[in-house]
């Protein structure tokens, strides 16, 4: 076998997979390899049983791995058809508009999957679900906002999905907390603010900085409208395990190897002079790979090179993306039979999904909104079944006598929930029971059948020592769990690293991955 | 796209098809022959290609097959559940010069059972049948193999001279008796097929196409319409209700549609 490559991407996580198909694309020979049977790493969609799999080996946490998990609790008994189930170890939502959505059609892996529109947005307060104004249109609608309460939204609003930049609003204002700025500079009520807040700005905690928060609210209002009226997209099997695939197969029939399920036994540095500076060792793999370059998620490279990569983590100047330091995310994954009840918006009556809108919906509890719950981190809620084919449909399972049919819908419902933390050392049960319980009591008619409680720790960011790196050694900073921005940060930090890798390279050739230039493969008829 | 009743378009049926089987036993050749004879004979090679699709034509009704070749991810085992999803049709093809390619073609027939559509048409094919027959002995080439015969076959075995003029059966590893034999018990339809020739290739496909419960993906699709839920996709089409990403007016490069 021809062992020799210009790079091998080690992991096949969601920034790895996109810069590994922009990398094939651009014509350098990639061999692209990950120590686990499946595709996607931290961001992998599982099927049930898989997923009980990967829960009975992270029992015990590894404290050796950057990211690490711990299972809290695990659901003795697995719901019958566990094949039919795609659920992500890393739930999010695609926003419409934004540097993730124009990788995958630039890369021309749209064609792989299908996509539908979020359903409603929500926050939770005083004991129920609300649902959240994604467009001034719908703030119209909304016929619980006081008239003067309107105008001040609407006048944010505009702020907002303008150049803000250099207002007079902001001057001075750029790290004042976002709540104080809304209800100072724009007489917001507390409910308002908490709405903005928690769900267009998707912030985590109380008091992010004005500047950040007003960055997401305008890449979240100006993403309304593209492909309907919800900013965000869903995708199918389980979103961004699914897209991964896309990415890696993308990559393939543009000549990229790809190896999975084999142990890196070990990542050798060669002298400078070695024409091949790398070569990677795989079980079971007789020849040795080579390349000139690595590219690599921080999991998958021994210990002792960790502190001599090269961190690869998309400018964090780039407004919006300003990563807030999380120490670990608390998750849940339960199921329910039964169909949760989406929230409507409030003052309307139910309204019918429209056209490509899928049976997946958010919700955000804020800080201090349930009792028993966290006073200090949101919680986001998202569901997804089988209109995204993530859950059996209804039809599959009739001939099931315990089922009963509650719903016009389907009967089957994937809950994630997520809750990020600045600290450690909790149970995720501890944290999240009291939400799914709150949620199940505001759905009487659902039962539950299985649920996961697990912790994912996030490593301590590094400091970049500028002094002894290793050149053409690349590693991805970990991608920050986060329901509405992971996918484009992934993109973001997968751009800057197939740029690092060309220029580490040296290639001749003319270079465009998709970024630079998106030219589908057109071969219909 | 949006409310397009399935199919409706061309009243043509888009079929998800995968190929599967060990390296170098003509996969990419199988398909090659078959896409490139139809509609167009100087068609590029498939590298870089996400799929191929050709249309299949019986009395009743129009087929059109997206083709999936699996891009080189078999070697390793590394086929994403991605490349299985939503196959109505599979074609396991192995080499009869060759008989550890038929027990790989059986372990992919067992992971096709496991993993894909449990409706799923799988075809095996006994390629390479040019190796193991006298040229002139070959069962009425079909009408596939009119035009070029150049160097189609480009993963032809290295070492192996394809130009055997005589009739080397000793080459043939796999008796077609006894692949017969074991497609019949799985299940599967089998044919002797040659890339190279073009024998048997044809009637693969129309053999898969007379075999696609059609009816079934039809009200899948017309169900999928009115509430976002199917059972069956065809291949990366758009499904109902689904939200078509490049088609949009923002996108400057995809903008001119006249």
């Amino acid at each position: 076998m021809d062992n020799v490559f210009d790079v091998i991407v080690l992991g096949t996580g969601l920034p790895e997979s996109i810069a590994a198909a922009a990398l094939a694309k651009a014509g350098l020979k990639v061999a692209h390899v990950d120590p686990n049977p499946y595709y996607g790493a931290d961001e992998a969609t599982l099927t049930l049983d898989e997923l009980v799999q990967w829960a009975e080996t992270h029992s015990t946490s590894s404290t050796e791995e950057p990211i690490h998990y711990r299972v809290d609790y695990l659901s003795p008994d697995c719901p019958s058809h566990p094949k039919q189930y795609s659920i992500s170890l890393s739930p999010s939502v695609i926003p419409s508009i934004g540097p993730f959505i124009s990788s995958v059609i630039s890369s021309g892996v749209a064609r792989y999957g299908s996509y539908k529109l979020l359903g409603p947005i929500a926050i939770y307060r005083n004991d129920k679900f609300q649902s959240v104004p994604q467009s001034k249109e719908s703030i119209f609608q909304d016929r619980s906002i006081p008239l003067v309460e309107k105008r001040r939204l609407m006048r944010f609003l505009v702020f907002a999905s303008g150049e803000f930049e250099d207002s007079p609003e902001l001057q001075g204002q750029e790290n004042t907390s976002f709540d104080r700025f809304l209800r100072e500079s724009f007489s917001l009520s507390e409910e308002i603010s908490q709405v903005i807040m928690f769900s267009l700005a998707s912030c985590n905690f109380s008091g992010e900085s004005t500047l950040t928060a007003l960055h997401r609210v305008r890449s979240c209002l100006r993403s309304a409208g593209r492909y309907g009226s919800s900013p965000f997209l869903v995708g199918y099997y389980g979103g961004s395990g699914e897209i991964i695939q896309g990415f890696c197969r993308a990559a393939a029939v543009n000549g990229g190897v790809y190896i999975l399920g084999r142990k890196i036994l070990n990542v050798v540095v060669n002298g400078a002079q070695e024409p091949e500076r790398f070569a990677v060792e795989l079980e079971d793999v007789p020849d040795t790979l080579r390349s000139s370059c690595i590219l690599s998620s921080m999991t998958c490279i021994p210990r002792s090179l960790r502190s001599q990569a090269n961190l690869t983590a998309s400018d964090s100047n780039v407004p919006g993306t300003i990563r807030c330091q999380l120490s670990a995310v608390a998750r849940c994954v339960a199921i329910v039979q039964g169909t949760l009840t989406p929230p409507h918006l409030h003052g309307t009556d139910d309204m019918p999904l429209v056209e490509g809108q899928s049976d997946s919906f958010l919700a955000v509890f804020p800080p201090g909104s349930l009792d028993g719950g966290s006073t200090t981190s949101s919680v986001t809620l998202l569901t997804a079944g089988a209109g995204t084919m993530s859950a059996p449909s209804g039809t599959s399972m009739a001939s099931i006598p315990q089922i009963r049919s509650v719903s016009n819908r389907h009967e089957i419902d994937i809950i994630y929930l997520s809750m990020p933390l600045h600290e450690r050392g909790m149970s995720s049960k501890d944290l999240l029971q009291p939400y799914l319980a709150g949620i199940l009591d505001s759905n009487p008619m659902c039962q539950l059948v299985f649920q996961l409680f697990y912790m994912q720790h996030l490593p301590v960011v590094q400091n970049q020592s500028c002094g002894d790196t290793i050149p053409n050694f690349f590693v991805f900073s970990h991608l920050q769990p986060d329901v509405f921005q992971s996918v484009d940060q992934a993109s973001l930090d997968a751009e800057k690293a197939f740029w690092s890798t060309i220029q580490g390279v040296g290639s001749q050739t003319n270079c465009k991955g998709f970024w630079a230039e998106g030219d589908n493969v057109e071969q219909d008829l | 796209m949006a409310d397009a009743a399935a199919g409706s378009l061309d009243k043509s049926v888009q079929v998800k098809l995968v190929l599967l089987g060990e390296a170098a036993v003509g996969k990419s050749s199988v398909v090659l022959r078959f896409v490139s004879n139809e509609f167009q004979p100087n068609k590029e090679p498939t590298i870089g290609a996400a799929f191929l699709t050709q249309k299949c034509r019986l009395e009743d009704r129009v087929l059109r097959y997206e083709i999936w070749d699996t891009a080189g991810q078999e070697r390793f085992h590394s086929l994403a559940p991605m490349y299985y999803r939503n196959a109505q049709a599979a074609v396991v093809v192995y080499d009869v010069t060759k008989a550890s390619s038929l027990e790989k073609a059986k372990s992919w027939v067992k992971e096709l059972q496991r993993q894909a559509n449990p409706n799923i048409v799988i075809a095996l094919a006994g390629n390479k049948v040019d190796l193991v027959q006298p040229s002139d002995s070959l069962p009425s080439p079909s009408p596939a193999s009119e035009s070029e015969d150049e160097a189609d076959d480009a993963t032809a075995t290295p070492g192996e001279a394809p130009s055997t003029g005589g009739g080397e059966e000793s080459l043939r590893q796999v008796p077609r008796e006894e692949a017969q034999a074991y497609a019949t018990e799985a299940g599967l339809l089998f044919f002797e097929t040659s890339a190279k020739t073009g024998e048997g290739i044809v009637e693969i496909f129309t053999e898969i196409a007379k075999k696609i419960p059609i009816e079934h993906i039809l009200a899948s699709n017309r169900s999928a319409g009115r509430n976002g839920a199917a059972g069956n996709r065809a291949g990366a089409s758009r499904q109902e209700g689904a939200v078509d990403l490049e088609e949009n007016p923002a996108k400057a490069k995809d903008a001119c549609n006249c």
